[in-house]
């Protein structure tokens, strides 16, 4: 291992964290909406506020280690902006407007109060959409996508979260047809 | 309030600490696992790797032979 790939494995690193912890963060918010578990929501509502700050944190590395990558060596501009890096620009772009969404509709928690409980509880529904465009971006760019550790630590992680969500929308009310 | 709804806040505060401090512990040793197995298991993805290489020219010229050790550039790409 040499020294000028530390901030590439940091970010590497960083990425599969928030892989994780999103997909984590995703199982504990349907398992709470969809109120599979009783009895636990302060407990589940607790874990799914932690892994999802912890996923935003590990988002935030994974972008801003690149920076100090020597080979890459991307502007702010490259990791933050959609379709200005042109490496990879399809998935990059896919996966810096997945950690926007990720980080803007994950902080809204804190503003709900001023954004209205119902708009906010509709709003945080596209926190899937995100946290599926992430995972999009893992697979399809990221290095270690055809590793066997990663492949094997992502399906137990997204599988569930996956399932839980097709339960969700399969559970959903069909929307009353308009006249 | 009374002091037994006092109570079950505080434990209620103490188990979300505690969940807290096990999520922050579980990232962290996560992040540490990730880096080791990408650091010693892991390619270096697109990083370019040169390495020399001798190529060897022989020239036969009426019956002297010379040879000539030129180093080549090869580069790999790592996927």
């Amino acid at each position: 291992m040499q020294s000028e790939h530390v901030f590439w494995i940091t970010s590497r690193a960083a990425g599969v964290v928030a892989l994780l912890a999103s997909s984590a963060a995703v199982t504990a918010g349907l398992l709470m909406g969809g109120r599979m578990v009783r009895g636990r929501t302060v407990a589940l509502r607790t874990a799914h506020e932690a892994l999802s700050i912890a996923a935003i944190a590990a988002l935030l590395v994974h972008a801003l280690a690149l920076l100090g990558d020597g080979y890459l060596s991307p502007s702010l501009a490259d990791v933050t902006i959609p379709l200005v890096s042109g490496y990879e620009r399809l998935w990059t772009t896919t996966g810096i407007v997945a950690g926007w969404l990720l980080i803007a509709l994950g902080l809204s928690y804190y503003a709900r109060g001023r954004i209205g409980p119902a708009r906010w509880r509709r709003l945080h529904r596209f926190t899937a959409l995100a946290w599926l465009l992430g995972v999009a971006h893992g697979l399809f760019e990221g290095t270690d996508a055809g590793a066997a550790w990663f492949l094997v630590t992502a399906a137990a992680a997204v599988i569930p979260a996956c399932a839980l969500l097709m339960v969700r929308l399969a559970a959903e009310p069909a929307p009353a047809p308009q006249r | 309030m009374n002091s037994t709804q006092r109570d079950a806040l505080a434990a209620r505060a103490r188990r979300a600490r505690l969940i807290r401090r096990r999520v922050a512990a579980a990232t962290l040793a996560t992040f540490a696992l990730a880096w080791g197995v990408i650091a010693f298991h892991g390619s270096m993805g697109a990083q370019a790797a040169t390495t020399a290489s001798p190529q060897v020219a022989t020239t036969s010229e009426g019956g002297a032979t010379s040879s000539s050790d030129e180093p080549g550039a090869v580069t790999t790409a790592q996927s």
